[in-house]
């Protein structure tokens, strides 16, 4: 009976614990049903992210083939095709013109005879526009093929410096001083400044000018000239020009100082050069069309027998 | 304890195997017991004898509930006591109808021969079975089987000093039953004799009748449940437990190891679905890349369709540009383009420009050879190469040819003042050098027909660019040429500074302040209204940046003018 008791107490004790057993293993059981179903539902989202991906993947690499495709040409610098689009030509900055030469090709812009140049770089340059004396109003070579200037525009232009020159010489001849000898100085001529003037002459010049090639190689004319000047009309007005001559001890016995002032600075050599035929201060060629024989004549001096000789 | 396994041991084969002789072994060792018992309680051999056949029955047919540690005389006794009960009761109902009962109770009265016991005896089984099983086994043992101390012992698995002691104390504790019982009389030695006279041994003809009628009233073998039931009941109490213990943890552990199972496989699912989760959250970033790549590449087509038809219109804009400036270069009557950004010009006439207005130096050379020549990408990036040469060697010629000293060559330094002299060694003719090196590569790069279009006058190449890097003053680019810069203490005023150069130039003093950064000369160019204008820009710049960080050393704070 004991054993029985004893029996069922043990059965009870472990019905007991297998109830609670049952409990806690129904429950995992639950959990894992969760899980399980989770598992699942979460494989069919990642069955279905990994679909997309392949899907995406392959749409990607497609698109790829189709942009490198699609970029197989050389493209064309952005900026460049930005302003070639949404601008006149006319208005392209220096650097674009540069591109635009560099964009033609190397080789495409030159012949034998010629080389395409941008108007920007022709802007920043200068080059001699006239001859020297005697032919100081016709213009060189150099500028006639860089300007293109056809040869009735030559004639147009050629007669309008002579009339401004001439206009110059009549104002130069009107206005010159002399100073009498002083020292080892012969004689001093100035010519003074009158900008007021000299700008009118300069302004009508190019106007008249401007009006035969147009005001584009107008400009590059006045540019060019302005900065050749001092060849050509020595700066008449601009600024004071003096031209001194002194008795020099070294050949051929005369010396000359010239040069321009203005209110705050000079460009006059400081000690007297020897005077050379063909450097004769262009300015006072208004006055002595025949450079230094001619003053020398007018002065009463008399140059050595070979001072033409010596060029 | 041999007697005790034997017991059951014989038991267990009557039990399992149905060994008469086992059963028979049984009845011969306690057959006294129980007679006697039946015999005490009845008062009648053949009463006795029934009894005696009766409680054997019983034995052989519960012969499998008996466990090794249960005490088989006790249970005997015990039986006995009952059987013999049950039988007077039989007997009594049985006499009642055939006599009074004044007749059966002179037929039960016991012999009072020793006065001194005999009222103990008939309370004598009352009395056992007050005792403790294992006390009442003890004297039953000892006084009714007449066994020795040793195998009472060895039956109740005490050695003998401990059987001994036991049967004493049982003795004491029965004495003591009747003691309670108003038996004044009923000592320990007055007990015991009754225990002795008390216990009858059967006859071997009851011994055989016995056997024989057990056997015959014990159950055929057991099988199935029964012989299960009956395996189970021969067990220990230990091997009881175990049993239960063990039947019982079979569907626990069943249901621990489907808990456990099943927990495993929640660990290994949280496992795999961390693994998967991680899987997804690369997979949704891959997917949100690939995505974002996508839109990317979709508006890249787009606009690179968009570009295509673009550039298909910039392409067809730059060639007809291209045609129709190209169209220049051939033109027999050609026309200055008022169109065009570009023109013609005769490579004749390239002598004679000049980049930049201003006289021809490296710089703008490298601008005209740019811009005027055309030029492949291999001749412009040689032509780069060639100028950048020539830069690189012109400044590290004017870095080693500058250096500072203390003490002056072409004049003396002021004793009052702290003097330092910029020293720059003569140039000129390495300049000259530089100048003959970059004429001659670029010749070599650019052929000589388009070096001629370029080529500058060799002497107002150099002297521009002597003027430009060692400045107007000509005469000093062969010679060694020395800036002094005086600083003057000046006790109880303001610093001051002055400075000297080569050729005896030079100004008064200043004040050092005027130098400082943010001073004076700030709105000014500083070299202007200190050293020469005309100095090479390296060594102003040298100066300068001297007299500044000086100014600085020595005034510490700003002085407000």
């Amino acid at each position: 009976m004991k054993k029985i008791i004893f029996a069922l107490a043990v059965f009870v004790i472990t019905g007991i614990g297998f109830v609670a057993l049952s409990n806690v293993s129904n429950r995992r059981q639950q959990q894992l049903n969760t899980h399980q179903a989770d598992w699942l539902v979460r494989n069919q989202q990642l069955d279905q992210i990994q679909a997309e991906h392949a899907t995406l993947a392959t749409q990607v690499r497609d698109l790829k083939r189709k942009l490198q495709r699609s970029l197989g040409a050389t493209p064309i610098d952005p900026g460049l095709a930005e302003f070639l689009l949404s601008n006149d030509i006319k208005l392209a900055t220096p650097e674009t013109q540069e591109r635009i030469l560099a964009n033609f090709g190397s080789g495409e812009n030159s012949s034998d005879n010629y080389v395409l140049v941008s108007k920007a770089a022709l802007t920043n340059s200068v080059l001699k526009p006239l001859k020297n004396f005697p032919n100081t109003e016709k213009l060189t070579d150099a500028v006639r093929g860089v300007l293109a200037i056809t040869p009735e525009e030559r004639q147009s232009v050629e007669s309008i410096f002579a009339e401004a020159f001439d206009a110059l010489g009549d104002w130069a001849k009107a206005n010159v001083q002399r100073e009498a000898e002083s020292g080892d100085m012969l004689a001093r001529y100035t010519i003074p400044a009158d900008s007021a003037f000299a700008q009118m002459q300069t302004n009508k010049l190019f106007s008249n000018i401007s009006a035969v090639i147009g005001e584009e190689r107008g400009e590059l004319m006045r540019k060019f000239f302005q900065h050749n000047r001092i060849y050509s009309d020595g700066g008449i007005g601009d600024g004071t020009n003096i031209l001194s001559i002194h008795r020099i001890s070294a050949s051929p016995g005369f010396g000359y100082r010239a040069g321009r002032k203005w209110d705050r600075s000079e460009t006059i050599n400081t000690y007297p050069e020897p005077i050379k035929p063909n450097r004769f201060p262009a300015a006072f060629r208004f006055i002595f069309p025949g450079g230094w024989e001619e003053l020398a004549q007018r002065e009463g001096w008399e140059l050595p027998k070979d001072f033409q000789e010596k060029k | 304890m041999n007697e005790r396994q034997s017991d059951f041991g014989w038991l267990q084969q009557f039990a399992r195997a149905r060994n008469q002789n086992a059963f028979r072994e049984i009845v011969r060792r306690h057959i006294d017991l129980v007679f006697a018992t039946a015999l005490r309680k009845v008062g009648d051999a053949g009463g006795a004898e029934e009894i005696s056949q009766n409680v054997f029955g019983i034995l052989a047919r519960k012969a499998w509930q008996f466990a090794p540690d249960d005490s088989l005389p006790a249970w005997l006794h015990k039986t006995a006591l009952l059987e013999s009960k049950s039988w007077l009761r039989g007997e009594l109902r049985r006499r009642r109808r055939e006599q009074t009962a004044a007749e059966l109770g002179t037929t039960m009265k016991t012999s009072d021969e020793h006065p001194a016991f005999s009222p103990l005896v008939p309370l004598l089984d009352e009395a056992l079975l007050s005792l403790r099983e294992n006390d009442r086994a003890a004297l039953l043992l000892r006084y009714y089987e007449n066994q020795s101390l040793r195998n009472v012992g060895a039956a109740l698995g005490v050695n003998d000093d401990t059987a001994q002691k036991r049967v004493a104390s049982a003795l004491e504790k029965l004495s003591q039953f009747f003691q309670r019982r108003g038996f004044k009389t009923a000592t320990v030695a007055a007990t015991t004799t009754a225990l002795q006279h008390s216990a009858t041994s059967a006859s071997a003809a009851t011994v055989s009748v016995v056997s024989n009628f057990a056997l015959q009233a014990a159950p055929p073998g057991f099988v199935g449940l029964s012989a299960l039931l009956a395996r189970f009941a021969s067990l220990t109490k230990v091997q009881t437990a175990v049993v239960c213990v063990a039947l019982a943890a079979v569907p626990v552990v069943w249901k621990w190891e489907k808990s456990h199972a099943a927990a495993k496989q929640i660990e290994v699912l949280k496992s795999k679905f961390n693994t998967l989760q991680d899987e997804q959250e690369q997979a949704a970033i891959e997917v949100e890349r690939l995505l974002s790549e996508s839109l990317r590449l979709k508006k890249r087509l787009s606009d690179a369709a968009l570009n295509r038809t673009r550039d298909e219109e910039v392409r067809h804009k730059l060639a007809n540009l291209k045609a129709s400036s190209r169209a220049l270069l051939t033109s027999e009557n050609y026309r200055w383009p008022d169109d065009l950004p570009f023109v013609r010009v005769p490579k004749s006439a390239l002598a004679s420009i000049v980049v930049a207005g201003g006289p021809n130096t490296p710089e703008r050379l490298s601008t005209k050879v740019k811009q005027f020549l055309d030029l492949s990408p291999s001749e412009r990036e040689n032509a780069r190469q060639i100028f950048s040469n020539y830069f690189s060697e012109i400044d590290r010629l004017m870095e080693t040819s500058l250096y500072e000293t203390n003490r002056a060559m072409s004049f003396s330094l002021p004793a009052e003042a702290e003097s330092k002299v910029f020293v720059l060694l003569p140039m000129g003719e390495k300049i000259r050098a530089g100048l003959k090196q970059l004429s001659v590569d670029l010749e070599s790069a650019l052929g000589s027909d388009r070096w001629a279009m370029v080529k500058p006058d060799s002497f107002e190449f150099a002297h521009y660019e002597q003027v430009r890097l060692l400045g107007y003053t000509q005469y000093a680019w062969d010679q060694t040429q020395e800036v002094a810069i005086n600083i003057y203490a000046n006790v109880g005023g303001e610093p001051k500074v002055s400075w000297m150069a080569s050729g005896g130039a030079g100004s008064s003093q200043m004040l050092l302040r005027s130098f400082l950064q943010g001073g004076l000369a700030k709105s000014s160019p500083r070299l202007s209204i200190f050293i020469f204008d005309q100095g090479p820009p390296r060594l102003n710049e040298r100066v300068e940046k001297w007299v500044t960080e000086e100014a600085g050393r020595r005034l510490k704070t700003p002085v407000t003018p």
